[in-house]
């Protein structure tokens, strides 16, 4: 079974250094991070991601921008985002299924179990796309 | 005094001062009447001793005409009875008036005597001698009265002279005549009708009848008459109706009518100028002044009079009066309007505050939320990492890592508290019954606090009414507000949850009239006490209680975010909460609740 292909852009390097690591320990993901909005669109159009994990607050081009310019160009406009932060409120998110202004949100801090759950509800070619 | 008392009393006293002067009058009228009652009797008395005198003249002359006559010096002197039975008879007493003559010698003997033939006892009348030696001695004429059986006797009596001696003065007695007329009734009567009244004749010693009273109109007045010797012997008493004082007597009735019909219509005259020019106005002005109501003197309006210019001075009084109660009145809402918008004023400062605390947390938190949920996700996500990495009999280190993630748990919590707080949310409103959400708390709080010490009292109204709420919201509250009330207690104590609903009657914080107000005075809520005997509040602190982040706990205790949380959420429900606590003795919370509508 190929290995689904996730981006995540996220301005901590740490938390996408570590992500990256579990992700990957599972064996079922390919995981290409970036630490900037503008790196992160560049290598959307190249790595060609079945999901992307963005970060929303982020300096320079933030996680609203980011999504927009995915939805805008051609070459990304079906790729599936589900929006990490940690501005959201973790109950609202939680009372929404995830879903909030027709995005999905995942809410920071985040158990691997969970992150996998989400990305397995979100992910192109899931059972509920 | 009242003037209408004081007219009152003039009057009397005006009343008093014309009787005095009627009184005056009368006693000056009486005076005059005594006056005129005595000149009349005086007039009448001389009236009387007039006729009496006149009455009297035939006698005298016979005794006159008889004794200066030679004829009668003779036959005295010779006792010549023939003489005396032909010139001394019955026809001379009938020209003279006269009752009998008797002629006595100069030795005192009774010579001859005649009498009218009715009275012949008078024949045997007679002067006894030593009597009359004295009695001429001075006098040539003698008149006296003597009583005898047929009445009483008038005498008169002369001495006998020659007639060359008609003064009786240069020759010696020659005998004595005395010719006597009885005061028979037809000769009183004819007296009695000549002076008008009535006469009789009584014993002297009988005292003489006098007027009864001044206007008295019967005069009566008396004449004695004396014998011989001077000694009284009968009282003559006449009885005259004084014509003068009956005409007085009359005309003065006559003026004591006039006078009170006078006197009568002066006081009325003054009565009625007084009470309609005094005592109506004043009337109307008291009682004006009584009700308060200037309308009363709208009939003085005009007057000229000192009532009409008090009348007017009244109606703009009280028209000043009126303006000036308005203005104060008017004062009076301006002022509890500003009181009220000061009030408002305060609270919505206090809210403002409030808002700003709360928008100063939730920026605060918000950041807080992005800055630590960060190193939270990378903790956690590393921790995840280590799980993956260590062999599973490194069950110390599988624990630690559980440690940590267990922390990580607890500080999102906090973030998520803070963003709670900060951030009002929908209701989810539904009607409940109080008792059960407070049942479901007691038991989720009394799991932690398995004491025996801590009484819990149950004293909720099985009727209260429904409460429109959140329920897991209204749970949370009473979570809060319980387990405070477990900690306050140290060692043993009691906790008392109530509920009842009542009509609201204090005005409080949110309990007013104000639009603000989430209750109106008088509206019917849901009260909920919970009370506990714990340590109580402080009182520097109890208005701090509800701040975020206010906590006495200390650093294990909490966030200190339970009860400012709480407050929001009943505020949420547009319910009311406040806190009463005494340092020592314990503290209450109150709730007040919505009645959910039907």
């Amino acid at each position: 079974m190929m290995k689904k292909r996730i981006l995540l852009i996220d301005d901590e390097e740490n938390f996408t250094k570590l992500v990256k690591f579990n992700l990957e320990g599972t064996g079922r993901y390919e995981v290409r991070t970036e630490n900037t909005g503008s790196r992160g669109l560049a290598v959307a159009k190249e790595f060609k991601p079945d999901l992307v994990l963005l970060d929303v607050m982020m300096p320079e081009i933030d996680g609203g921008e980011v999504c927009y310019q995915l939805d805008s160009d051609e070459e990304t406009n079906d790729i599936p985002v589900v929006f990490l932060t940690a501005a959201v409120d973790k109950q609202e998110v939680e009372n929404s299924s995830g879903v909030i202004g027709g995005r999905s949100f995942i809410a920071k801090p985040v158990s691997l179990e969970k992150l996998v759950e989400f990305i397995e509800k979100n992910i192109r070619g899931s059972v509920s796309e | 005094m009242k003037v209408q008392r004081k007219i009152i009393l003039l009057l009397v006293l005006l009343s008093a001062i014309f009787i005095a002067g009627r009184y005056l009058y009368q006693l000056s009228e009486n005076k005059k009447a005594e006056l005129i009652f005595k000149e009349d009797r005086d007039e009448k008395n001389t009236y009387l001793s007039k006729i009496v005198e006149l009455k009297g003249l035939n006698l005298q002359a016979l005794a006159f005409d008889y004794t200066y006559w030679d004829e009668m010096v003779n036959f005295i002197r010779s006792s010549d009875l023939v003489w005396a039975r032909k010139m001394l008879t019955d026809n001379v007493l009938d020209t003279y008036q006269a009752d009998a003559i008797w002629v006595y010698k100069t030795d005192l003997s009774l010579l001859y005597s005649v009498a009218g033939e009715g009275d012949a006892s008078l024949k045997e009348f007679s002067i006894p001698k030593d009597v009359l030696a004295g009695m001429f001695l001075k006098e040539r004429f003698s008149h006296f009265f003597v009583n005898t059986t047929l009445g009483l006797l008038e005498v008169r009596g002369a001495t006998v002279h020659p007639s060359s001696d008609p003064k009786r003065e240069t020759t010696l007695p020659q005998g004595y005549f005395f010719t006597g007329r009885l005061w028979s009734k037809g000769y009183l009567a004819e007296l009695a009708n000549l002076i008008g009244g009535k006469i009789e004749v009584v014993r002297p010693e009988q005292a003489p009848p006098v007027s009864r009273g001044i206007l008295e109109s019967t005069m009566f007045f008396s004449r004695e008459f004396n014998d011989w010797s001077g000694e009284p012997v009968a009282r003559l008493n006449v009885r005259v109706e004084s014509k003068k004082i009956e005409a007085f007597k009359s005309f003065s009735k006559n003026t004591v009518i006039l006078f009170i019909l006078f006197l009568a219509s002066i006081l009325f005259v003054v009565m009625s100028v007084l009470i309609t020019s005094v005592n109506i106005p004043l009337a109307m002005i008291s009682r004006a002044l009584k009700t308060e109501d200037s309308g009363k003197l709208r009939s003085l309006e005009n007057d000229t009079s000192e009532f009409g210019d008090i009348s007017r001075l009244i109606a703009r009084f009280f028209r000043q009066k009126g303006e000036l109660v308005k203005e104060v009145q008017e004062r009076r809402e301006a002022e509890k309007k500003l009181q009220e918008s000061y009030a408002r004023l305060k609270e919505a400062q206090e809210q403002l505050i409030q808002a700003e605390k709360l928008n100063a947390v939730g920026q605060l938190a918000s950041g807080v939320a992005h800055e630590v949920r960060n190193p939270l996700g990378i903790i956690l996500q590393g921790v995840n990492y280590l799980e993956q990495k260590i062999p599973a009999e490194q069950r110390d280190t599988f624990e630690t890592l559980a440690m940590i993630k267990e922390s990580v748990g607890r500080a999102d919590k906090i973030i998520n508290t803070l963003l709670d707080f900060s951030k009002s949310k929908r209701l989810n409103l539904e009607p409940e019954n109080i008792n059960s959400i407070l049942e479901t708390s007691l038991n989720l709080v009394k799991t932690r606090f398995k004491s025996d010490k801590i009484a819990v009292v149950k004293e909720m109204n099985k009727d209260v009414p429904d409460v429109l709420a959140d329920k897991n919201k209204m749970e949370q509250v009473f979570i809060n507000i319980l387990l405070n009330a477990f900690q306050a207690i140290e060692d043993t104590g009691r906790i008392t949850i109530r509920t009842y609903d009542k009509k609201l009657g204090e005005i409080k914080n949110g309990i007013g009239k104000r639009a603000s107000d989430n209750f109106r005075i008088g509206e019917t809520a849901v009260i909920v006490e919970i009370e506990d005997t714990g340590s109580g509040i402080p009182e520097e602190t109890l208005n701090k209680i509800f701040d975020p982040f206010f906590t006495t706990k200390g650093p294990l205790g909490g966030a200190g975010l339970g009860l400012s949380v709480s407050r929001n959420i009943i505020h949420m429900h547009r319910g009311v909460i406040y806190v009463e606590s005494v340092s020592g003795k314990g503290t209450r919370i109150t709730l007040v609740l919505k009645i959910a509508r039907r």
